[in-house]
């Protein structure tokens, strides 16, 4: 694509603004990779540097993230649910993978790493050791929620069907990432999964120790059946929450890096406090 | 009368009118209707209006202001209207649930469905009553009882005229659910479709015109084809 000699703006500044729109256009969509310097000198026929300073004018923006060795990315856009997915096939190309949740289930967790595991299955991934530490709510013991909506008191049956729920989740997800590790495709494959008795009310994915996710869980009110019957009960509801991206590049010491770290201890005081064996 | 007549009235509806007093809660549970009937005649008795022996006998305060409106005294309907209506409010505190009922108003808006209250009881109790519960935004429209008008109660199909203008339906796509043999009139004559609930034994009998009875709001929920069921 040639670049128009009539445009008062310098040819960075022409390269940037095809660029942003092809990000806000969705051709490149969040976390995806963009073409390499060396492809972009090509397709614009310009000298790198002009690509260089272009790529910086949307880094400025916010719209991209430089990681070194691996190169750029369009930044998750906090506007919008954030696709988890390719942040984590991006973390498996890591030696070693670490994957930290926290939150109500772990039924989004397994969701969103299932079709990664897949890629190491058929070996288009080798990452020599996966650890995976899943942290969530007690449901043999009462909390806030999930209750019943009418009385909002505790309700055993209703706990017993969020159990039923996490068990599902928490099984496919040990069983998958054991799997990698009886197939012999990676050395190490480790899932711990670890709960607490603090009512389930936002998520947390922290992605090789680098990058977190944070989610709200809303409180809604939905009839679901409990023990055979129709109940209305008040759930946290994880679903349609956004995923706020925190995901440090390698030129910003910003509020991301910091949030990073912070979500790293938290985790760990609640790992290596009141969290206890989950036992399935 | 089967599941499957229910599923059939319940498909083709996107608005469920529910009458109160029975198919959401029972608001004379706690403050008792007998002793509010007594109330409404001593306040009659003191505007000198001679009462008959069958409103004497009367434990229904709906009854009682029925009555009123045959009188032609329009102060004193206000009057009885008013009084009942400050009794309601304070009976909304104590009512209780029906059982299920509020499953219906939760699963009838999880499944995008419409829920409005058509009440012969005052729209501020029946107001009250869903701001206790929590149950405030599914309910859109609340219509009660006319103001000092008893006459235009249901079985006047006045007030589910009223539910339906004010949603923008077509009586076609609305069901009402309701415990007494008003009920089923009122949705009749407004070309609504009704759903008795036999919420006593010996009303089932009496809901021969009804479109569909239930024994349970539970089977409401059901006929919604909730996901989570």
């Amino acid at each position: 694509m040639a670049l128009d000699p009539d445009d008062p703006r310098t040819p960075s500044q022409q390269i940037a603004a095809t660029l942003r729109a092809e990000i806000k256009t969705g051709k490149f969509t969040p976390g995806e990779k963009l073409p390499s310097q060396h492809d972009l000198v090509e397709r614009f026929s310009v000298a790198r540097e002009t690509i260089k300073a272009a790529l910086r004018k949307l880094q400025d923006e916010r719209l991209i993230v430089t990681r070194q060795g691996s190169g750029t990315f369009v930044r998750a856009n906090t506007e919008r649910p954030v696709g988890l997915r390719p942040h984590i096939e991006r973390a498996f190309e890591a030696t070693n993978v670490t994957i930290d949740f926290a939150g109500f289930s772990g039924e989004t967790m397994y969701n969103a790493i299932q079709e990664t595991l897949d890629k190491v299955r058929i070996g288009r991934l080798t990452p020599e050791s996966i650890r995976v530490r899943v942290l969530i709510s007690d449901m043999t013991s009462p909390m806030a929620i999930p209750c019943r909506a009418e009385d909002q008191a505790d309700d055993p049956g209703i706990r017993a069907r969020a159990r039923r729920i996490t068990d599902r989740s928490i099984h496919a997800l040990t069983d998958a990432v054991q799997e990698l590790a009886d197939l012999g495709l990676v050395k190490t494959a480790t899932t711990e999964v670890r709960v607490h008795r603090a009512a389930p009310l936002f998520k947390l994915f922290i992605i090789n120790e680098q990058e977190a996710f944070f989610g709200f869980y809303p409180v809604v009110e939905h009839t679901v059946s409990v023990e055979g019957k129709p109940m209305a009960i008040y759930d946290a509801m994880g679903k349609d929450a956004i995923l706020f991206p925190f995901t440090p590049s390698d030129e910003d010491a910003s509020n991301d890096a910091l949030y990073v770290e912070q979500a790293r201890a938290w985790f760990d005081s609640m790992w290596g406090t009141i969290a206890r064996e989950y036992a399935s | 009368m089967t599941a499957v007549d229910l599923a059939k009235v319940i498909d083709r509806v996107r608005v469920i009118l529910l009458d109160f007093d029975g198919p959401v809660c029972s608001i004379f549970a706690q403050h008792s209707a007998s002793t509010v009937a007594h109330a409404l005649r001593r306040l009659l008795v003191d505007q000198a209006v001679t009462l008959p022996p069958e409103i004497l006998a009367e434990r229904d305060p709906l009854a009682v202001l029925r009555f009123t409106a045959t009188l032609r005294r329009p102060a004193v309907v206000r009057l009885v209207d008013e009084a009942m209506t400050r009794e309601e409010i304070t009976a909304a505190r104590t009512a209780e649930p029906t059982p299920y009922g509020r499953e219906v108003i939760v699963a009838a808006h999880q499944t995008g469905r419409r829920i409005a209250v058509v009440s012969n009881n005052s729209a501020a109790s029946v107001h009250a009553y869903l701001s206790t519960r929590r149950l405030t935004s599914y309910v859109h429209p609340v219509i009660g009882r006319p103001e000092a008008a008893p006459e235009r109660m249901k079985p006047d199909p006045f007030p589910v005229l009223a539910a339906v203008r004010e949603l923008g339906a077509e009586p076609a796509e609305c069901v009402l659910v309701g415990d007494s043999v008003s009920d089923i009139e009122a949705a009749h004559a407004a070309g609504v479709a009704a759903i008795g609930y036999a919420n006593k034994p010996g009303k089932r009998e009496r809901f021969a015109a009804a479109d569909v009875v239930i024994d349970s709001m539970a089977e409401l929920v059901t006929a919604f084809a909730v996901d989570e069921l």
